[in-house]
């Protein structure tokens, strides 16, 4: 299993090198550069710029010198806001981002797999009717409507929480609600069709003949097995979470990493750009892991693949 | 006194708006220490009536079963729901057509013998020294290590034995096998059908037998029923049945048993025209 965990990070390594590689090469075949403004610079000014920034040497220099300076975890300096560089801003960011992420992930998969299953163990009656009726309307829903929804509902008619802002623990409760509901809702989806599927296999006949309760043969039978599809979309699920979300931290104002990913292209601020995605295929590479991992504790037979 | 009884057992299943009535009013009886085989082609409706002896069908309006069952002295059908979990398993266990399918793939064969054991009996302490004891019963060699094997790491001979060793765990008066060798090549059916044999021998219980095999009834079963579209056609001692037929369906699927030996006798097809 560790030399398992151990290749599937060393096969990461070209992957990673190789996506760094073609966006640094794409976002500098993009016209207009980072220090373009609408205003325009003399050319002078923009000389010097350029100098500064190592920007006048040729792209094969830079991309060494940009390898040279990431295997030192030199990030470099921000075009767009002077004076930080982007491991600074990723730090500060990122830190919020994740703690945001987390809330919204705990939230998707409480919410998910509790609804999930019930509506699977209700499907007959009307209230599991309802449930998947609600995971549909969650998955339709775009946050950028939701959030403000709860904002008027929860901030400003109830006067529960603020409505917006990042300082008290409250603040939190209603951007993770928000980021967590398409979440929550496909996983819910996921575990009930899991569920329902399940029901129908042998196993679970024969649990009922040897005299297991209901409540017995959904909990240890169906849902060990069920939860299968669930984790593997945990993976994908936890890097988009966890790195922040564009939408969402506009509507409730807070200063996350997920603007960054959209104003750092548009900024072609070169150095963020390659931060950003460096940090978003960092995740993406890690949870699939990880996600790999747990699916290996929950069915013995893919743990048994993975030690081969 | 018969230690099952059914009286006029029916089952109908139900889609949108078509219903079909799989069993059409049936009724047998066995007697403590008895074995009985019941017979019969795809869809006769003996599956369903192994399953209706302890409810183990689809809840109404999917699926209605009407008639008497009782274990014995006892009306299974108007039992409550926490009664009728004390009567699977410890009275009346069960084993299924395809034990791949019938074990859950995510946990070891040890662990779900143990729990057909502590479901009926909670102040049982030496749980595993049963279940190895119970593997080493029906033949599985090493059962210390096999116990904590995972189905597919077992065999499908070695799956049914565990699946065996399972339903004879608690020691039930009635063991119900749903066409148990069907899912398995020749030999190992051989073998399947002995053990059954030596364990029904050593632990005097009753034994139903379902299947569509003419073949293996006459080595495990004293009596025979045998069921054609949800109607019982004819029912006797094994031996009088297959050597005396008296109903055209059952001549007609005592010739469908291929023999070997007999050169130049095409297999026949049953003409269902005739019946």
């Amino acid at each position: 299993m560790i030399r398992y965990f151990i290749r599937r990070l060393l096969e990461a390594v070209p992957v990673f090198i190789a996506i760094v590689t073609a966006v640094f090469f794409m976002v500098r075949f993009v016209p207009g550069g980072p220090f373009d403004r609408e205003r325009p610079v003399s050319p002078e000014t923009l000389e010097a710029l350029n100098k500064y920034y190592g920007l006048d040497k040729s792209l094969c220099e830079q991309y060494f010198s940009f390898l040279k300076n990431l295997s030192r975890g030199e990030l470099g300096p921000s075009y767009k806001y002077g004076g930080w560089s982007v491991n600074e801003i990723l730090a500060e960011k990122a830190a919020v981002s994740l703690q945001l992420g987390i809330c919204a992930l705990l939230i998707a998969l409480a919410l998910g797999l509790s609804a999930g299953f019930a509506s699977a163990v209700l499907s007959k009656s009307k209230i599991g009717g309802a449930l998947s009726g609600f995971s549909l309307l969650g998955i339709c829903l775009p946050s950028f409507v939701l959030g403000p929804l709860l904002i008027l509902v929860f901030a400003l008619k109830l006067n529960a929480f603020n409505a917006m802002g990042w300082n008290a623990p409250s603040d939190a409760v209603l951007p993770s609600l928000t980021l967590a509901m398409f979440y929550a809702a496909w996983i819910a989806r996921l575990a009930r069709n899991g569920a329902i599927a399940e029901t129908s296999r042998g196993y679970v006949r024969t649990a009922y003949a040897k005299g297991a309760s209901r409540g017995r043969v959904y909990l240890v039978h169906i849902a060990r097995n069920a939860i299968q599809p669930v984790v593997s979309y945990l993976g994908p699920a936890a890097a988009a979470l966890l790195t922040g979300s564009f939408v969402v931290e506009t509507i409730f104002q807070i200063p996350g990493l997920g603007r960054f990913f959209i104003s750092s292209a548009l900024d072609s601020d070169y150095t963020m750009i390659m931060g950003c995605v460096m940090i978003y295929s960092a995740f993406i590479i890690i949870f699939n892991l990880v996600s790999d991992l747990l699916l290996a504790a929950v069915n013995p037979r893919i743990a048994s693949e993975m030690s081969k | 006194m018969s230690l099952l009884e059914v009286k006029n057992l029916k089952i109908t299943f139900s889609a949108r708006d078509t219903s079909t009535e799989a069993v059409k009013g049936i009724s047998f009886r066995l007697g403590e220490n008895e074995s009985v085989a019941i017979v019969g082609e795809s869809g006769s409706g003996k599956t369903v009536t192994a399953m209706s002896l302890t409810r183990l069908l689809p809840p109404p309006p999917a699926c209605k079963v009407s008639g008497e069952i009782s274990f014995d002295g006892t009306n299974i059908g108007s039992m409550s729901e926490k009664d009728l979990r004390k009567i699977r398993g410890r009275q009346i266990a069960y084993i299924f057509q395809e034990p791949s399918t019938s074990l859950n793939p995510v946990f070891t064969v040890g662990y779900q013998i143990a729990e057909a054991i502590r479901l009926h009996f909670p102040e049982e302490k030496n749980v595993r020294e049963k279940v190895v004891e119970s593997l080493r019963e029906v033949g599985i060699l090493e059962p210390q290590k096999r116990c904590d094997s995972y189905p597919y790491e077992l065999s499908g001979g070695m799956q049914q034995r565990a699946m065996i060793a399972m339903a004879l765990a608690c020691k039930p008066r009635l063991l119900v096998a749903d066409e148990p060798t069907t899912a398995l090549d020749v030999t190992i059916q051989k073998q399947i059908i002995d053990l059954l044999k030596s364990v029904r021998q050593k632990r005097r219980m009753s034994l139903l037998l379902i299947t569509h095999n003419f073949g293996i009834i006459s080595e495990l079963c004293e009596r025979v029923i045998v069921m054609f579209r949800g109607n019982i056609v004819e029912e006797g001692a094994c031996r009088d049945v297959l050597h005396n037929p008296r109903h055209p369906y059952t001549r007609a699927l005592i010739n469908c048993i291929p023999r070997l030996g007999a050169r130049g006798r095409k297999l026949e097809p049953i003409d269902y025209d005739k019946l």
